[in-house]
């Protein structure tokens, strides 16, 4: 029922100039003019000053020049007739209502606001079926689409316009609601579906949510329930946890079975959020601390901040890292099993924040990842270790590891050619090291790359063989010349583990793969993978990762360095 | 023109407590709103419950079925569902019933309970072509009777 390309109705004389687009106003007018609910500003006694295409359609005028200057009570008034009087009756006052209409069309949600003696602006949105209470406090808005904007400034205007009326002690509290997989759902099932599902993760959050609350679609995958109730904040965490209940279960929609989850972050105001200003992005701050996919509850904590603070912080630094040549390569030695002489090193990346000081790869690695720095991070990497190598005896390798999301983004095979190529090291002593995330996700270009790292004489490791899903089908399908066998089982003396070791060690024998037994510490670890026909070994027990300038004890220079 | 018929086979954990008795109670209410509801919705089905589950058949137009099995998933009185199937079929097995319900002291109550035994029982391990049939089994014996 939205007549689309048809502008806010504004200025009498015609509407806006067309890069008006580009400005805050002309976005407004072109998400208004786009949204399903219907919008209007009117003076104080109901005369339309401008008005949306879906409020022109339901009042049924039949264009934006008709209804500019028209009473707009009146012209409702025809389109309800059953709400008449009370329709004339809220337009004639001078207090903000919430009505709800009926027309043989549907039932509606009319909202006027009335702010002392100015301009009022009006808002009316299609409802489900069901009564609802008319109220004149807080009021549900169900609504999609691009409408975002809107939403949000209507929740930040609820929140600045409550007050702790009524009686019992009564707080407010907002909870956001982020559902995960929600894209998926989009992607796979289409954006109709998608639509379709919002609409009934509003309808649950309805049926949890009590009278006067307020819901809304703050876009994407975000919904937000503004809700004042006592017993703070025992009563939010119980509302939050039967929301991730009820949007966890299965829906069914337009014939799909649709999986999603809720994390639900909770903000309450004098409950660890003393002002309200503060509400959105406590909240915020506590939906992004729950970790992983399958949702969760989780109210806002001070620490959060501080987290959230530490976090920003290291991504600053994280992004001028490279440049203030914070990042060092150490190298762990690995030995040949059968001979006991070093083989080759495993480079190992460093980051010596002058911020921050030492931070654990474990820490920045992920970070890097999600911030796309990993590309640059990994290219000097490679650059550096390759350069570093190409110094050492012919028969010692390197090893490098390498992040999936290089295979995602960036020209991995390019940047590993070049780095071949600037440091004359010869491809056979480069060996990459990945981890089976990467095969994971099964994208055609993944094994491309592999192949073409092979043909140009790199080898390929399996890194942290035995700890993920550790399928038999990789081994089959992907072109790895070396298993690295997991620290986790190599130290675990355990018959069973032990067990385990040897049949990984006679499975790769078999395929022709080179084994290498990660994390040895103890004599008795070494003698036992040498008896279990292991090629070769790292650990602390040979060495732990060194820098550069102590290598030197460990390999005779060829050239170029001092003794 | 008729919309196609359906059939949704459900299997969820029951979240009442207490006893037999309250059990009972709740079970009733809940089969007195869903045949007011379902008659007027064009949904025909049957429910099995015990203690610990709930196993519903429901048939009718797939946007009838959408929009009940939706109430039904916001009802707090259960939880875990597990959709067994969703399928068009030829026609309705429960045909004249708005929501039957296997009564407790019947032979395929009895299979139901063996059925579900066990702590561990994840309700996605069920059959749906089994609990049709003990359905259908049920509403053919004690209409014999
Ligand atoms: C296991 C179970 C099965 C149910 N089956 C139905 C049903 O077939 N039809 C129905 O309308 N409601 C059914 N309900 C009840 C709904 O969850 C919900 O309470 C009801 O649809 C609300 O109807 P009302 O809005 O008319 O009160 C069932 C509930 C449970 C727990």
């Amino acid at each position: 029922m939205n007549s689309s390309q048809s502008p806010v109705g504004g200025e009498p004389t015609g509407s806006a100039p067309s890069d008006a687009a580009n400005t805050a106003d002309g976005m407004l007018a072109e998400l208004l003019g786009q949204a399903r609910f219907g919008f209007a500003v009117t003076d104080a006694i109901g005369v339309v000053q401008m008005i949306n295409a879906a409020l022109v359609c339901t009042a049924q005028w039949p264009s934006d020049d008709a209804a500019i200057g028209s009473l707009l009570g009146e012209q409702m008034a025809k389109g309800f007739p059953t709400a008449a009087s009370r329709l004339q009756a809220t337009f004639a006052g001078s207090e903000s209502r919430s009505l709800c209409i009926d027309s043989p069309a549907g039932r509606y949600l009319l909202h006027v606001a009335a702010p002392q003696g100015g301009l009022r602006t009006v808002l009316m949105c299609p409802l489900a079926d069901g009564p609802i209470e008319e109220s004149s406090g807080l009021v549900p808005v169900l609504t999609h689409g691009r409408s975002n904007l809107i939403n949000q400034q209507l929740l930040d205007r609820a929140i600045g316009q409550w007050s702790p009326g009524g009686p019992g002690p009564r707080s407010l509290v907002l909870l956001l609601v982020s559902l995960n997989r929600f894209n998926g759902v989009n992607d796979t099932l289409g954006y109709d579906v998608g639509d379709a599902l919002l609409d009934l993760v509003a309808k649950r959050l309805q049926s949890i949510t009590r009278e006067g609350d307020m819901i809304m679609h703050l876009g994407g995958n975000e919904f937000a329930v503004l809700s004042t109730t006592g017993q703070q904040p025992t009563g939010a965490l119980s509302v939050g946890k039967r929301i991730a209940d009820l949007i966890g279960r299965v829906f069914l929609v337009k014939g799909h079975q649709v999986h999603i989850d809720a994390s639900v972050g909770i903000a309450v105001l004098d409950g660890g959020t003393g002002q309200r200003s503060d509400l959105v992005r406590h909240a915020d701050l506590a939906v992004r601390s729950i970790k992983g996919t399958s949702g969760g509850v989780r109210l806002f904590d001070p620490k959060m901040q501080d987290t959230a603070v530490r976090q920003r912080e290291l991504e600053i630094a994280l992004r001028r890292a490279l440049v203030l040549n914070e990042f060092v390569l150490h190298y762990q030695p690995q030995l040949d099993l059968s001979t006991q002489q070093v083989i080759g090193f495993e480079a190992l990346i460093r980051w010596q924040s002058g911020q921050h000081g030492m931070v654990s790869p474990a820490d920045f690695i992920p970070l890097a990842e999600q911030l796309g720095e990993i590309n640059a991070i990994g290219e000097w990497t490679v650059r550096t270790a390759c350069a570093e190598a190409a110094r050492w005896p012919s028969h010692i390798s390197i090893a490098v590891n390498v992040s999936p999301v290089q295979f995602e983004r960036g020209d991995l095979v390019g940047v590993i050619r070049s780095a071949l190529t600037d440091s004359g090291l010869p491809p056979e002593r480069l060996e990459i090291e990945i981890t089976e995330g990467l095969l994971l996700s099964d994208s055609p270009t993944v094994l491309e790359q592999l192949r073409a790292l092979q043909a140009m004489g790199l080898g390929v490791a399996l890194d942290d063989f035995g700890t993920g899903f550790s399928s038999l089908s990789y081994l089959s399908s992907f072109p790895f010349c070396k298993l690295k066998i997991d620290r986790s089982f190599v130290q675990d003396e355990s018959d069973r583990a032990q067990a385990l070791v040897r049949s990984i060690l006679a499975l790769a024998k078999s395929l022709g793969l080179t084994t290498l037994a990660e994390g040895v510490e103890t004599e008795q670890q070494h003698r036992a993978l040498i008896e279990g026909g292991c090629d070769s070994a790292q650990g602390f027990l040979f060495g732990r990762p060194i820098p550069v300038d102590r290598l030197g004890d460990l390999i005779p220079r060829t050239e170029g360095s001092p003794a | 023109m008729q919309d196609s018929l359906y059939r949704l086979l459900y299997v969820s954990r029951s979240s009442i407590g207490g006893d037999a008795t309250d059990l009972r109670r709740e079970v009733d209410s809940i089969l007195e709103v869903a045949r007011r509801n379902n008659a007027a919705a064009g949904i025909t089905g049957a429910l099995m419950f015990n203690a610990r589950f709930f196993a519903q058949a429901l048939e009718g137009s797939q946007q009838a079925i959408e929009r009940i099995f939706e109430n039904i998933q916001c009802d707090l009185r259960h939880g875990s569902a597990t959709i067994l199937s969703f399928e068009p079929i030829e026609e309705r097995a429960f045909l004249n019933w708005h929501m039957a319900c296997v009564d407790q002291e019947s032979a395929v109550l009895r299979a139901f309970n063996e059925l579900t035994e066990g702590p561990e029982l994840d309700p996605a391990n069920f059959d749906g072509a089994e609990i049709f049939e003990m359905l259908q089994t049920y509403l053919r014996e004690s209409h014999a009777a």
